[in-house]
């Protein structure tokens, strides 16, 4: 999956440099005007993995954040500043997508799949059980939150370690379709399986969160 | 996001919470999850004769889950099994007046009712199988 980087990489339509990020030229110091809809990790100048340098994906961020931002474009011809705001929110869909460890998995499946959709109702055997107890726990624990804040406290531990270990094997899956890039399809649907399963854990963590705030 | 009446009436008096057990004979559990939320739904029926003569729910979820299962458990009841097979998502938003995006939190109801009857009849032929 690690796609060579160089054959993705634009050219300035200005100064015919080669580009980091198809967003913009820092050579010239030129908004691009953007044709097709790049890649997020294009943008950000990154390798298609889901192991990111995140500290690079913050830089490059806010680099392009800073060259971007329509204010700086308010005297600029009417296709620049249109193109401003246009790429300043594209930055940001991107930023977001790629940030977050399940949305990246999300977006990078996607790729890999060319579009074509993933079966998103597919649990891990036994998981739905699993996660049904678990609500019907938090249920009793919530009646009475300030009572249980150690067993809730214990609840929602467990729920994260649960979604540190899907992570964890999201992870491991990614690494394996780069080793074994022949079994790329149902490395795919496995990543999916641990996918679905996130949004569950997600859900009742936000649950709980939502009981502190009360 | 104004719940409708309907909603809001189920959602404070919901019908037919709890459960039965599992195990029983003429008992069907349908154990599902909403894949765009991450919300679960537990929906039980109790059979005798082909006909479904009470219902449970427990719902972890949003209003509408809520209010669509209790919905559900209310219309599958005095239904026969294929009668009840034919109630579909469409007919709970219509009676709650759902809005678009809260179509997921019906179809997870309608999910319930059939995995409930799927257990039912998966556990009778391992039955008079045996
Ligand atoms: S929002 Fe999850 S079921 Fe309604």
């Amino acid at each position: 999956m690690k796609h060579d980087h160089l054959s993705s990489h634009s050219v300035c339509l200005g100064c015919n440099i080669t580009m980091a990020t198809p967003l913009f030229c820092f050579s010239c110091n030129s908004i691009q005007r953007l044709s097709t809809k790049p890649n997020y990790f294009e943008i950000f100048d990154l390798p298609y993995t889901y192991n990111l340098d995140i500290k690079r994906l913050e830089d490059n961020y806010q680099k392009l954040a800073a060259e971007l931002h329509p204010d700086f474009y308010l005297q600029s011809a009417s296709t620049e500043k249109r193109q401003s705001q246009e790429s300043s929110s594209l930055l940001n869909r991107a930023y977001t997508a790629l940030k977050c460890p399940m949305s990246r998995a999300s977006y990078l499946l996607e790729l890999l799949s060319h579009g074509k959709p993933l079966d998103e109702r597919k649990l891990p055997a036994g998981f739905l059980e699993d996660i049904f107890e678990l609500q019907e726990t938090l249920e009793d624990l919530l009646v009475d939150v300030e009572d249980h804040a150690e067993e809730l406290a214990a609840v929602k531990s467990d729920v994260e370690k649960r979604l540190n270990a899907l992570q964890e094997a999201v992870s491991q899956l990614f690494g394996n379709i780069e080793k074994d890039p022949s079994n790329q399809k149902n490395i795919v649907e496995s990543i999916q399986v641990n996918l679905n399963a996130e949004r569950y854990l997600q859900r009742l963590l936000e649950r709980i969160s939502r009981s502190n705030q009360v | 996001m104004a719940y409708s009446d309907k909603v809001v009436d189920h959602y404070n008096s919901p019908r037919n919470v709890g459960s039965f057990k599992k195990e029983e004979d003429n008992v069907g559990t349908g154990l599902v999850g909403a894949p765009e939320c991450g919300d679960v739904m537990k929906l039980q029926i109790k059979v005798e004769d082909n006909r479904i003569v009470d219902a449970k729910f427990k719902t972890f979820g949003c209003g509408s889950a809520i209010a669509s299962s209790s919905l559900a458990t209310e219309w599958v009841k005095g239904k026969s099994i294929d009668e009840a097979l034919t109630i579909k998502n469409t007919d709970i938003v219509e009676e709650l007046s759902l809005p678009p995006v809260k179509i997921h939190c019906s179809v997870l109801a309608e999910d319930a009712i059939r995995s409930a009857i799927k257990d039912y009849k998966d556990r009778r032929t391992e039955n008079t199988a045996e």
